[in-house]
């Protein structure tokens, strides 16, 4: 028998709960120790657009959507419509039968359920979608009691009152499907819990790995997909002695941040890539004065305003090469939810090590899906604050020449000495100079901690077995969709690895040219038009991937489309390949 | 470098035009920081760029010669990070009300305890001469060749409007009186914003020395004047003309930026946990 896999997905207006919907059953798969993975879709708007959230549940571990639904809930009729393509046979569909109207089809599960009657019945419309989940428990003929906790743990914060309410709107949902549908044969079983596991999206993921680090200070201005890092931090404000500020611009936002570093505090700033525009100053002068600095560069699709609530991988040149003149910088494209967790606590190791700015890279896609994570073990991580000083004496000068480019950071208000920070070319007291023998020197300074700094980077990490017909490149977000491309096409006999590229610069070029040496066939999937990362690899390596899967349409790839992509690969004839090869160079 | 004597004074080559107003504004507020005994790693200079921001390298204290248009949020991050430290910004009329002019409104509003010093000799004079915000309609340089078309900015006006609690108007032609004004911004516990008028000798023909000698006159000398009236305040402060008030033009209580943040009031965040935090109970919910 096929192990669980289903896909619920619930669609409804802005504002009709949608997201906490898809939360909810996310978080009943947790609790019947399965996996789960949400994604959500939304256009820019509050009210009225059409929002749609899919949970895919699984029993072994699965991080990406998948081309099908199962059940369809649809709490408005756009819903159906737009959807309802879909489905397949077997499959069934939810729906307010209040206020939609459906006409039989063929081998699908027509499932009316009068959500606004129960949902008025139980405590107000507002919680038809409530009602809507109970009922798709109830046809995946589910454990109430599980439901039943998820909901009292859900509301717990809202009161008694609140969580019967919901309570009782799910139990009436859940038990006018019970049984209901004969002809729908998918159940959802509940397995052993593992309470290592949790459910997280990658903004939460980041926050939380820049509090372990010690974060004091965030200035973030609001901007899709990295508002919910601003929310969440001035929301721990109190509890982890944090200043989170709103400023009045992205541009304000950076340089606060920079003054706040300057300070001493380990700060952050966040935003997507218009916002990133206005930053590219700021991150110049901290290249510049060498302060530490960590940015989140949330992608989402460009260039200006596009489509501001789908994914994109299309700022990777941007943040690679953003600012005017030359200096130093760290970028980080972490995967999912754990990996954003360990790259953001280690970016603010770095930022201080190093006294220079550190991006961390991800995408819409990444920042709010919710995956199901094992919790990491931080307990060996060490706080590396670099050269940092509180006591000054009459020899200190903030940019005295060091062998590895790195010098003391003495902080303002320490007594007995004064430290300068200048966004002019400076000497080592941080005075103006423009005298050459100083800028040479002041160049190679900041410059060769470049060189350090590589040694000191992980390896790109290779999923799979190295003796493989197909190596993968990717970056970012596509890390969990690809390894559950390579798990299909395990099962259909193909030996597929991936490479993951999370530390993107410095670029480990040895190490990624070492891989293409036993590389048969070589594919790289990104979500952009010209193939960014492809480009880049071949600047630094020297070979070209001529395989590549693009996609800019706003939306994550499915693994089923990699799957697709390898196999034509692989059944094209070595000649044929050669020759496509031949025309793109 | 070593901790001066509080003299504030240091050894670096001066490069303003013999009769820059700047001299003026450095003197008044070395002298300024005397008066009021502060140390100086007490003190940051925050500056922005501009012959004004040159200043950051002439004075002993901690300094962050920062970007034009943006020494306002740079002071507002330094001081979030460690409120005890005692935070100058100090720009032109360009950088401060033309790259930077949204940020003035925003820190002002915030009543954030910072004091910035403008160095308002109403033209760009690092880039040679060009009309600047500030600068009078018909003001005749590069750009404007038949003079300037647009009125000119009231940088203090733009301040009272967005609430700050302390806005003066300073002239290089008094030092003692700029150094005293200088003196009660820096104390003053809440935004404060001092426009010092400062002739440029170099590029600026009409707003000279003498052009001001004949127009000033020291509000203090108005027993009537009542700085803490905000409506008398908003009437003062657009006088401009024939008659010119300097002086402490408004000057309120409010609470500060800073009083308002909890976190705050437990210390400077600089001095708060800087451990390893436990994050368990953000990954178990």
């Amino acid at each position: 028998m096929e192990s669980q896999n289903i896909v619920v997905a619930i669609g409804g207006v802005a504002g009709a709960g949608i997201m906490e919907s898809g939360h909810l059953l996310a978080k009943y798969a947790l609790a019947s120790g399965l996996f789960s993975f949400m994604a959500s879709e939304y256009p820019s708007l509050i009210r009225g657009g059409h929002n749609f959230a899919m949970v895919h549940i699984t029993e072994n571990e699965t991080n990406s959507l998948t081309q099908k639904i199962d059940i369809l809930v649809a709490l408005n009729e756009q819903t159906v419509k737009l959807h309802e393509r879909e489905l397949k046979e077997g499959s069934a569909i939810i729906y307010d039968s209040d206020i939609i109207e459906l006409e039989k089809v063929d081998g699908i599960t027509i499932q009316g359920v009068p959500l606004t009657t129960i949902a008025k019945e139980s405590g107000g419309e507002i919680i038809r979608n409530t009602v809507a989940i109970g009922a798709a428990i109830g046809l995946l003929k589910g454990n109430f009691s599980i439901l039943e906790e998820t909901l009292k743990s859900t509301f717990e914060k809202k009161g008694q009152e609140v969580i019967d309410m919901n309570v009782r709107a799910a139990l009436k949902g859940y038990r006018f499907t019970q049984g209901a549908g004969s002809s729908f044969d998918l159940s959802i079983k509940h397995k052993q819990i593992d309470s290592q596991r949790i459910l997280l999206n990658g903004n939460d993921a980041i926050c939380i790995g820049a509090i372990r680090s010690g974060l004091k200070f965030a200035a973030i201005y609001p901007m899709t997909p990295v508002t919910s890092i601003l929310d969440y931090l001035a929301a721990e404000q109190n509890n982890f002695n944090l200043v989170v500020k709103e400023p009045e611009d992205e541009i304000s936002a950076i340089i606060m941040t920079i003054g706040a570093s300057y300070s001493g505090a380990r700060s952050l700033t966040a935003t997507s890539g218009g916002g990133f525009c206005l930053m590219t100053e700021g991150l110049g002068l901290a290249g510049m004065a060498e302060i530490p600095l960590v940015v989140v560069e949330g992608m989402r699709s460009g260039p200006s305003s596009a489509m501001p609530t789908k994914t994109e991988q299309s700022d990777l040149d941007f943040v690679l090469y953003a600012g005017h003149g030359e200096f130093p910088r760290i970028v980080l494209a972490p995967g999912d939810p754990t990996e954003c967790i360990e790259a953001t606590f280690n970016a603010f190791n770095l930022a201080d090590k190093y006294q220079l700015p550190v991006i961390i890279l991800t995408d819409k896609y990444l920042a709010s899906s919710l995956y199901t994570i094992n919790k990491p073990d931080m307990s060996e991580w060490k706080i590396d604050r670099g050269k940092i000083t509180t006591s000054g004496n009459e020899t200190y000068s903030r940019y005295e020449l060091e062998e590895d480019g790195v010098s003391s950071r003495l902080l303002p208000g320490s007594p007995g000495a004064v430290t300068h920070a200048d966004s002019y070319e400076h000497d080592a007291l941080g005075r103006d100079s423009d005298d050459p023998t100083i800028r040479i020197s002041m160049m190679e300074k900041r410059m060769k901690k470049i060189n350090n700094l590589a040694k000191e980077l992980p390896e790109p990490i290779l999923y799979g077995e190295k003796d493989a017909e197909i190596t993968i490149f990717g970056w970012g977000s596509n890390k969990s969709i690809i390894l559950d491309a390579l798990k299909l096409l395990d099962k259909e006999g193909i030996k597929a690895n991936y490479l993951h590229l999370l530390y993107v610069m410095p670029f480990p070029a040895y190490e990624v040219a070492k891989i293409f040496d036993h590389t048969k066939a070589a594919l790289i999937v990104e979500n952009n038009y010209s193939g960014q990362m492809t480009r880049y690899i071949r600047s630094l390596t020297g070979r070209r991937i001529t395989n590549k899967l693009l996609k800019f349409d706003g939306r994550p790839f499915l693994p089923e489309e990699i799957v697709k992509k390898v196999k034509s690969i692989l059944n094209t004839p070595l000649k044929a390949q050669a020759d496509i090869k031949e025309k793109n160079d | 470098m070593t901790e001066p004597e509080n003299n504030f004074d240091n050894k670096n080559q001066i490069t303003w035009c013999p009769g820059c107003g700047n001299f003026s504004i450095i003197a008044a507020l070395k002298n300024a920081l005397k008066t009021l005994n502060y140390k100086p790693h007490d003190i940051v200079l925050a500056g922005d760029i501009g012959c004004s921001s040159k200043l950051t390298d002439y004075v002993e204290v901690n300094t962050f010669t920062g970007l034009h248009g943006r020494v306002i949020p740079l002071a507002q991050g330094i001081k979030l990070a460690n409120h005890k430290l005692h935070v100058i910004a100090i720009g032109g009329d360009g950088g401060l009300f033309a790259e930077g002019g949204n940020h003035i409104l925003h820190a002002a509003r915030r009543n954030i305890n910072i004091t910035v010093i403008v160095n308002d000799n109403q033209v760009y004079a690092l880039t040679k001469g060009q009309a600047s915000p500030t600068s009078e309609k018909k003001f005749i340089s590069g750009p404007t060749p038949e003079g300037t078309i647009e009125n000119p900015i009231n940088p203090l006006l733009v301040a009272l409007a967005s609430g700050a609690t302390f806005i003066a108007r300073g002239w290089a032609g008094d030092n003692t009186g700029l150094s005293e004004i200088f003196a009660q911004a820096i104390s003053h516990d809440g935004f404060s914003i001092v426009d010092v008028l400062s002739p440029c000798v170099s590029f600026n023909k009409i707003n000279t020395l003498e052009y001001y000698k004949s127009r000033v006159y020291k509000l203090v000398d108005d027993a009537t004047y009542d700085k803490s009236d905000l409506t008398q305040a908003f009437e003062k402060v657009r006088l401009w003309g024939d008659h010119i008030p300097i002086g402490v033009i408004h000057e309120a209580s409010g609470p500060t930026y800073e009083k308002q943040i909890p976190v705050l009031q437990k210390g400077t965040l600089v001095s708060q946990n800087n451990g390893l935090i436990d994050t368990e109970k953000l990954l178990d919910r």
